[in-house]
């Protein structure tokens, strides 16, 4: 997806302030400023060019506007990365490192602007949770799956089959590539969220995402669980493991322990 | 040892919608940070304020890691809420849009002082109060010291 980077000549610095909570209400995504100008984000498929005029005119402003094209802007940190060890699970790696632990699961991945490289504190308590659980054999859901390298550790654990979800085009993408580069053929991934999801039929449910997130969707989770299957959340704070619980006990979920690290956690529960 | 300090980005984003596209992606990417990391941890943080700007400012390290600083809203941001505005006025010299109350002045100039550089209260919600009227908004009745 591209953006329009709109850039406004003013050096009103209030003025631009009030420029930013306008334009924050017609859809622009992100703003920075200097002494001179300020400059303003939206995808280009949202840009209203008449609007915006409009209300410039209003404070006798002009623009510029520059196309930025959709780029991976983190391809200096991924050229560079450290692999992960995953103490007694998998080591998480790119394939211009070398693999020399095979006492642990290999999994490459190529990450291209995508979440779940091994570094998040997050996927890490995920992927030690996943070793205790009975995955093999299991038909799984990855619930915003990123890079897929839950989906990809799952299917090296055992599991029969993967569906996969994520609502941006690009990681849905970039999942299917470290499928291939991981071999493995047990995993879909769909473009779109929980409603692009038919079945319903799942031994373990894992969704690495964020509490409003997780919260939102807590009843459709329930219903997609089997009987005595297993929920797996993280994406969460500290502060966020009471109000989950609640939600979670709330549509039916037993909950059955937390994973902690630095200030992040995961939680698991189960379905009677 | 202190971690060597490699330079700063100061942005404003929505709460709890960060994504690795611009301002944030060629900002931070240019650095060498994992915006990932970055966008994960900003939304975890800012759920509570869902869509509402926010600025934010982030001290990137040598070895590539970061810090960062989450401010309060903008005062023109806090005024639009208070507003209860749906939309700002686009006719903001002519078409007044919304009413706020000077008690809404002085809690929003109260939040904002600090970033305002104003030494008084009544500075700081004389400021705010001209940024409502510039946005289209009426502050209504008089103020507390006339």
């Amino acid at each position: 997806m591209s953006y329009i980077q709109v850039s406004i000549p003013t050096n009103d610095l209030q003025l631009q302030e009030v420029l930013t909570a306008l334009l924050s209400d017609m859809d622009y995504e992100g703003f920075d400023q200097d002494s001179q100008q300020l400059n303003a984000y939206i995808p280009t498929s949202l840009f209203d060019e008449p609007s915006l005029t409009e209300l410039l005119t209003n404070f006798s402003l002009s623009f510029t506007k520059s196309i930025i094209e959709k780029q991976n802007w983190n391809a200096l940190w991924e050229a560079s990365f450290e692999p992960v060890v995953i103490d007694g699970v998998c080591v998480i790696r790119a394939p211009f490192h070398e693999f020399n632990n095979p006492s642990l699961l290999d999994i490459l991945i190529t990450p291209k602007m995508s979440f779940g490289t091994g570094h998040h504190a997050t996927t890490q308590l995920m992927a030690t949770a996943m070793k205790s659980l009975p995955v093999e054999n299991a038909y799984v859901f990855d619930f915003g799956s990123g890079t897929g390298v839950l989906s990809i550790l799952a299917s090296k654990l055992g599991a029969k089959q993967i569906i996969a979800v994520d609502n941006e085009e690009w990681a849905v993408e970039n999942a299917q590539e470290n499928n291939l580069l991981n071999q493995v053929d047990n995993v879909e991934t769909i473009l779109g969220s929980l409603e692009q999801v038919s079945a319903s039929n799942f031994d373990i449910i894992l969704a690495n995402i964020n509490r409003h997130i997780l919260l939102h969707y807590m009843p459709s989770l329930f219903v997609k669980c089997v009987v005595n299957g297993q929920l797996l959340l993280s994406g969460l704070l500290l502060e966020d493991e009471l109000i989950i619980k609640e939600s979670a006990e709330r549509v039916g979920f037993v909950y059955q322990e937390t994973y902690t690290q630095n200030n992040w956690i995961a939680m698991r529960f189960s379905k009677a | 040892m202190a971690k060597e300090i490699s330079g700063f980005v100061k942005l404003q984003c929505k709460g709890g919608q960060a994504n690795p596209a611009p301002p944030i992606g060629p900002a931070l990417g240019s650095k060498g940070v994992n915006i990932m990391e970055f966008c994960k941890q900003f939304n975890a943080r800012t759920q509570d304020k869902m869509g509402k700007v926010l600025p934010v400012l982030i001290t990137v390290y040598s070895d590539k890691s970061f810090d960062f600083v989450i401010k309060t809203p903008p005062a023109a941001v806090q005024l639009m809420e208070h507003a209860k505005l749906q939309k700002g006025s686009k006719e903001p010299n002519r078409n007044k849009v919304g009413k706020v109350t000077w008690s809404q002045v002085e809690e929003i100039a109260k939040d904002k002082m600090a970033d305002l550089n104003c030494f008084t209260v009544e500075s700081a919600m004389r400021m705010v109060a001209g940024t409502a009227r510039s946005m289209g908004l009426i502050v209504e009745g008089n103020a507390p010291w006339n």
